[in-house]
């Protein structure tokens, strides 16, 4: 209970940070997506189930507080989530470069969803143009980012482990 | 009833898969630009709508301090100038009461009918998009307060700013100008043009196209755009500056590029013009609380 507690609590405060305070002004222009970040780490650390799960949920919250294409945000992370979660077990977590490969690359794979799933998105830019102008900075920015959140996390679970809600 | 716990619980995860799908396609088919947030959607926004107002107002308040400390001599005389202007200003609002008086009375007398000011509800920014690919504000204003779908959304100083979309209680999301979905009937504002066109905004980049302008359209660079009015904008909102004009379609159209004349990433409050029926008949008393100039032909 616990656990859900915290992690809930962690993904709320991501998004209004994400939807407040950050927004443009830092970095190119471009809003760092501090919620996929949280879910790839959950989903390396805690498996498939997890992983889609909060992709869903999250997604589906981030949905709400932007535009375009209802669902888009949900379905992506979803993917993502679920695809990682695979990783469990077969990489090892601790790893110091983990949290910024992870992260660079669940960020090209839902970028490339989203836009392959929204057409207005997929007719009027080159592939080029969506890679320099968004994912590039982006894939930079959150494996930066990845780096902090996922201290956090850690310490979140240290955290559990100590109260023994988690093993 | 044992044994269907055992059920449940073996096949535990096969069951949360199925759900799981089930819900997923059913959000899917909810997909749609056009469709408003139900009620269950609608709370989970209003709860989280404090949780905005707090970091908003923590980020807001700490900028104004550090500002006051950091430049406290400029902003003390900023302050002079502002009391100074202030007086000034209620001087001339003393005498535009007057005049309004007597062009109200004249009016009366002439039978003419009376140009209202548009109905408008203030709001401030509480949060923006969350994501890369879109453009929206979301101000801490809803239905509540007389917002609906689809309403024209100004900043403070007049320069459309978006169309509001969806609204629940207390909040509102506004579909901005340079959003990739956003679409407005577009005029030319100069005495011998009135060109019409679409005014469209592209996703990451801030400047607006207007195209489908006639092949002999008069438009140069550097005249006004204002809305052209239709169902869901009033006619002569300014929009922006053309900065450059091009053939499109192999010389059938025209399209220009015009740069906005506000810059979204700054606007923290914005006026949402519920009421833009510009013309009533006089016996009709004029609400004077919240006023935005409104057309003068």
């Amino acid at each position: 209970m616990m656990v859900y507690l915290l992690y809930g609590f962690l993904i709320l405060l991501a998004l209004i940070l994400q939807t407040t305070i950050i927004p443009y002004s830092l970095f190119y222009n471009i809003i760092p997506d501090l919620l996929l970040i949280i879910i790839t780490l959950l989903a390396i650390y805690r498996g498939k189930t997890v992983g889609g799960v909060l992709g869903f949920i999250t997604g589906l919250l981030q949905d709400w507080f932007s535009g375009g294409l209802f669902g888009i945000n949900a379905i992506s992370k979803t993917i993502v989530g679920y695809l990682f979660g695979f990783l469990k077990d077969h990489i090892y977590p601790k790893n110091i470069m983990v949290p910024p490969v992870g992260v660079a690359i669940a960020t090209i794979i839902n970028q490339l969803l989203v836009v392959s799933f929204t057409d207005y998105l997929l007719t009027g830019l080159s592939i080029e143009a969506v890679f320099k102008s968004v994912i590039i900075p982006l894939v930079i920015y959150n494996s930066i980012l990845s780096i902090v959140i996922n201290i956090v996390i850690y310490k979140i679970d240290n955290y559990l482990a100590r109260r023994k809600f988690i093993d | 009833m044992i044994a269907v716990l055992e059920f449940l619980k073996e096949h535990r995860k096969k069951i949360l898969i199925i759900i799981f799908v089930i819900v997923l396609i059913r959000f899917i088919n909810l997909v749609g630009r056009d469709r408003d947030y139900n009620r269950f959607e609608g709370l989970i926004i209003d709860l989280l709508k404090p949780g905005f107002v707090v970091v908003n107002s923590i980020e807001e308040f700490s900028k104004g301090t550090f500002r006051v400390i950091l430049d406290y001599k400029s902003v003390k005389e900023e302050n002079e100038k502002l009391k100074d202007k202030v007086e000034n200003l209620n001087y001339n609002l003393k005498q535009i009461e007057k005049i309004m008086l007597e062009n109200h009375r004249l009016r009366e007398l002439l039978n003419f009918k009376e140009f209202a000011p548009y109905k408008v509800v203030g709001g401030s920014v509480i949060g923006h998009s969350s994501e890369n690919w879109s453009n929206v504000l979301v101000i801490d204003r809803g239905s509540k307060a007389g917002i609906r779908r689809k309403m024209p959304v100004v900043a403070k100083n007049g320069y459309l700013l978006g169309i509001t979309q969806q609204v629940t209680a207390h909040t509102a999301q506004i579909l901005l100008i340079n959003d990739g979905n956003f679409v407005a009937g577009g005029l030319v504002q100069r005495k011998d043009s009135r060109d019409l066109g679409v005014i469209k905004g592209q996703t990451q980049e801030s400047r607006l196209l207007m195209n489908n302008l006639a092949w002999d359209a008069d438009i140069r660079v550097g005249d006004t755009i204002v809305t052209s009015g239709s169902q869901y904008y009033p006619k002569g909102l300014p929009i922006g500056k053309v900065i450059s004009v091009s053939p499109d379609n192999y010389g059938l159209t025209q399209a220009a590029l015009i740069a906005p004349f506000i810059d979204v990433r700054r606007v923290e409050e914005v006026l949402v013009i519920t009421d833009f029926s510009t013309k009533v008949d006089l016996l009709e008393p004029l609400n004077s609380d919240h006023q935005l100039e409104g057309e003068r032909e």
